[in-house]
């Protein structure tokens, strides 16, 4: 035991050795990336902006860890360039120091701008970033969607029972889904999507005699490829996906009515909870077509998503599952496949941008 | 925002959502396809040519057959042979009664249907109609007077909804034509059963009567089919109700006359003993019913493969183990099945229930499908097919290898609507 004590005292004395070690070290790189930024401060402020770019040129790469200090270093640089009419270096540099921090602010009065050759080159060249800034849509967003789902159910079988009745007819009201969703650009523009989210959907078949209601939950996980589309001066992004997906059904209930007329049969119509009997494992294809728009931190896009479904939801039993409908209502199960057409709306919040340039490379 | 957070927190919804409880699959009918039809059939038989006809009665009429309705292998309806449009006058006599007992598929899409007839007041004729697919006339119908004492009439006995008067027949290999009829005189106290060859255009036998009577009324008669035996041989089965018995006989057929070849007389108890179903497979004959005795209605099987007494009797079984104790099971139909027999039986709920088979409240019983070894009376398998819709199975058939079922539902709580379902079953077993 005490041995085991004196293993652990050890080892948190090397650890605290380490991360002292690490902070001297680190605070070193600060005070060294500081002098430098002095240096090239005094370069600048004495008229030699071309010697102030290239202090700051061979000290960036070392300094990208103080992300306060690299800003600081690329909006000088960025100024000095404006000076030097190397407009272009400057507003790529500027491109570099707003995806080293979104959240930078030039402010047209800042002192060290203020009253400097190509200061309005600087300011102008900052606005127009932002503007060309809207069709970025970062490279990780998530958040969340809510859609009208159309299902579009199709059947591989005419099944009917009754000799008199006519084959059913199938048709189905708007459901709808909300889902959490993440993107990731693997590179800019081509995104990897996952979506997670609760639907709630159904169909209904009938004839002359039936009228059957099917209703059913689901959660539905899709993974797509998204492909993004910048258009030259448009703040629009339009997109295509194509990805497939996967789902479980959750609940699945059913209500039928058989009307006979007056002189046959009467039944009271028939509520039945029919989750045993469906496949509850489910697999589509997708492929959407969307525009996005981005506003401040956030994209909003508006997307029509069609899912072809490779799982019927019927079993390869269910026809023959519940003899109550079956021999009652005479009613199975045809082979049903729930195609969708989804319009979704969404809204995600840019966690990450890109970190290369993108505008200005 | 932390990225990674994001990222877990979608994984653990996926997760969470992916353990759900599964649901345990319902267990479905051993069904493979099913139809029903607006129909009331109490009779079916399967066509030489594939397909079956059904004898269909109106639930509201006195019981009689009203029409042959003809369904493919798939249970497709396909054409009907409307009973009321055959002629009333035969043979230049006008019949005020006639009802239709049986159709027998003659090849080439012809049949010949046998009904009796009544010349009121007394006069009681057998009808013999040769007519295709449609129901339209091939040849004339011809009569043979039975009875010129006034016939007891014995519409809807409480056993059956039919008349108690039957006229059964069968082709002969030979192209002849054998009928079984049953009838009793009024004035009598016991009945008669007769059989008839019919010889076909130019066959060298002559026309044969063999006339049987009977002590307490008229046997009831179940059928004449074929013996596989001989060529020429026909079994026929009856029953005597007052004396409780099954009576199989054997008939050999010569060039004029008619002769029993073997006889037995299955005595297995009290009870009304109703044997439904008949066939030989490999010289082995399997007959199969129930026993109706109060509310004691148990399945039956016997087997024979020469018919004699002690045969007949040796291998009867009352299948006891069939459904739960004290509660009613008939069966009305079987079949060969893989070297055993397999029976449809319709499990009731406990007495009290009617012993008539039509009884109009039948509602809620079980169909089921039981193999039985024919020779020990084993039950081999036993299968629940569609529980508590009150499906009466009345035909069961091997079609090439897979069982079909047909049969008429009393599945609503209002009486009068009789539907007739068709069901392919999966391979029991």
């Amino acid at each position: 035991m005490r041995r085991e004590l004196i293993g652990t005292k050890a080892n948190v004395r090397w650890h605290l050795l380490l991360t002292a070690l690490s902070a001297s070290s680190l605070s070193h790189a600060q005070q060294e990336c500081a002098q430098r930024y002095d240096d090239a401060k005094a370069l600048f402020d004495a008229g030699d902006r071309k010697a102030c770019i290239a202090t700051i040129t061979t000290v960036l790469a070392d300094c990208h860890k103080d992300r306060d200090l690299s800003c600081r270093l690329l909006f000088l640089k960025s100024l000095a360039e404006a000076g030097e009419d190397s407009l272009e270096r400057m507003r790529s540099d500027l491109e570099h120091l707003f995806r080293t921090d979104r959240h930078y602010v030039i402010k047209a009065y800042d002192p060290l701008m203020k009253g400097k050759p190509g200061e309005a080159d600087l300011y102008g060249a900052w606005e127009q970033l932002h503007g060309d800034l809207r069709k970025d849509l970062g490279q990780w967003r998530a958040g969340a969607h809510l859609s009208l789902v159309f299902p579009l159910p199709r059947s591989t079988t005419d099944r009917k029972v009754f000799e008199d009745d006519v084959p059913l007819e199938l048709a189905a009201k708007a459901g709808w889904e909300m889902a959490a969703e993440m993107e990731w650009d693997v590179v800019p523009n081509l995104a990897v999507r996952l979506t997670a989210g609760y639907a709630m959907i159904g169909y209904e078949a009938s004839n002359n005699a039936i009228t059957y209601k099917e209703a059913i939950t689901q959660a539905p996980f899709s993974f797509a490829m998204k492909k993004m589309f910048w258009l030259k001066r448009s703040p629009f992004v339009p997109f295509a996906s194509l990805g497939a997906a996967t789902g479980w059904i959750l609940s699945d209930q059913a209500d039928i009515v058989r009307d006979e007329g007056s002189d046959t049969r009467y039944l009271k119509a028939l509520s039945v909870d029919r989750l045993s009997e469906r496949r509850q494992r489910q697999y589509w294809g997708e492929g959407s077509l969307g525009v996005a728009r981005k506003t401040g931190s956030a994209v909003f896009s508006l997307e029509v998503v069609y899912n072809r479904s490779f799982t019927p939801i019927t079993t390869d039993d269910a026809p023959y599952t519940n003899t109550e409908l079956m021999s009652d209502f005479y009613y199975v199960d045809n082979e049903i496949f729930l195609d969708r057409l989804t319009i979704r709306v969404s809204a995600q919040y840019i966690l990450a941008y890109h970190s290369k340039n993108r505008i200005h490379p | 925002m932390n990225m990674n957070k994001v990222g877990y927190a979608m994984w653990i919804g996926m997760l969470a959502v992916c353990s759900c409880k599964k649901e345990v699959p319902a267990p479905a009918a051993p069904v493979t396809s099913y139809r029903t039809y607006d129909m009331n059939i109490q009779r079916v038989q399967a066509l030489p040519q594939g397909g079956y006809v059904l004898q269909g009665i109106d639930a509201n009429a006195t019981g009689d057959f009203e029409y042959a309705q003809f369904m493919n292998p798939d249970g497709d309806l396909m054409q009907r042979i409307d009973y009321s449009t055959l002629p009333d006058t035969v043979d230049g006599n006008f019949y005020g009664v006639v009802y239709i007992t049986d159709l027998i598929p003659w090849g080439n899409d012809q049949y010949i249907v046998l009904g009796l007839g009544y010349i009121l007041p007394n006069g009681f004729s057998l009808l013999v109609y040769q007519v295709d697919g449609q129901g339209h006339q091939v040849a004339a119908p011809y009569a043979r007077f039975i009875s010129g004492n006034e016939v007891a009439l014995n519409p809807q006995v409480f056993l059956d909804p039919l008349r108690l008067e039957k006229a059964f027949g069968v082709k002969l290999a030979n192209g002849d034509l054998a009928v079984a009829v049953n009838w009793s005189n009024e004035s009598e106290s016991g009945g008669y059963l007769r059989v008839y060859r019919f010889p076909y255009p130019g066959s060298p036998n002559t026309e044969a009567v063999m006339t049987t009577p009977t002590t307490y009324g008229p046997d009831e008669l179940y059928g004449i089919q074929a013996s596989g035996a001989s060529d020429d041989h026909v079994v026929l089965v009856s029953t005597s109700l007052i004396e409780q018995r099954i009576r199989v006989k054997e008939l050999g057929f010569d060039a004029t006359s008619i002769n029993v070849v073997h006889s037995a007389v299955l005595s297995p108890g009290p009870g009304y003993w109703r044997p439904y179903a008949l066939s030989m497979s490999n010289g082995l004959a399997a007959l199969s019913g129930c026993k109706i005795a109060g509310d004691q209605i148990r399945p039956f099987i016997t087997s024979f493969s020469t018919i004699n007494d002690a045969e007949v009797n040796g291998n009867f079984h009352l299948l006891t183990s069939v459904g739960e104790i004290g509660s009613p099971t008939q069966s009305y139909c079987g079949t060969w099945w893989n070297g055993s027999w397999a029976m449809l039986v319709d499990l009731y709920p406990p007495p009290p229930l009617t012993q008539a088979p039509y009884f109009p409240n039948d509602t809620q019983s079980d169909l089921g499908l039981i193999l039985v070894s024919p020779t020990t009376g084993a039950v081999l398998f036993n299968q629940t097919l569609v529980p508590g819709q009150g499906m009466r199975g009345i035909g069961l058939f091997n079609d090439g290898g897979h069982l079909v079922c047909i049969g008429t539902q009393y599945g609503y709580e209002n009486v009068g609507v009789h539907h007739t379902f068709f069901m392919k079953l999966k391979d029991p077993g």
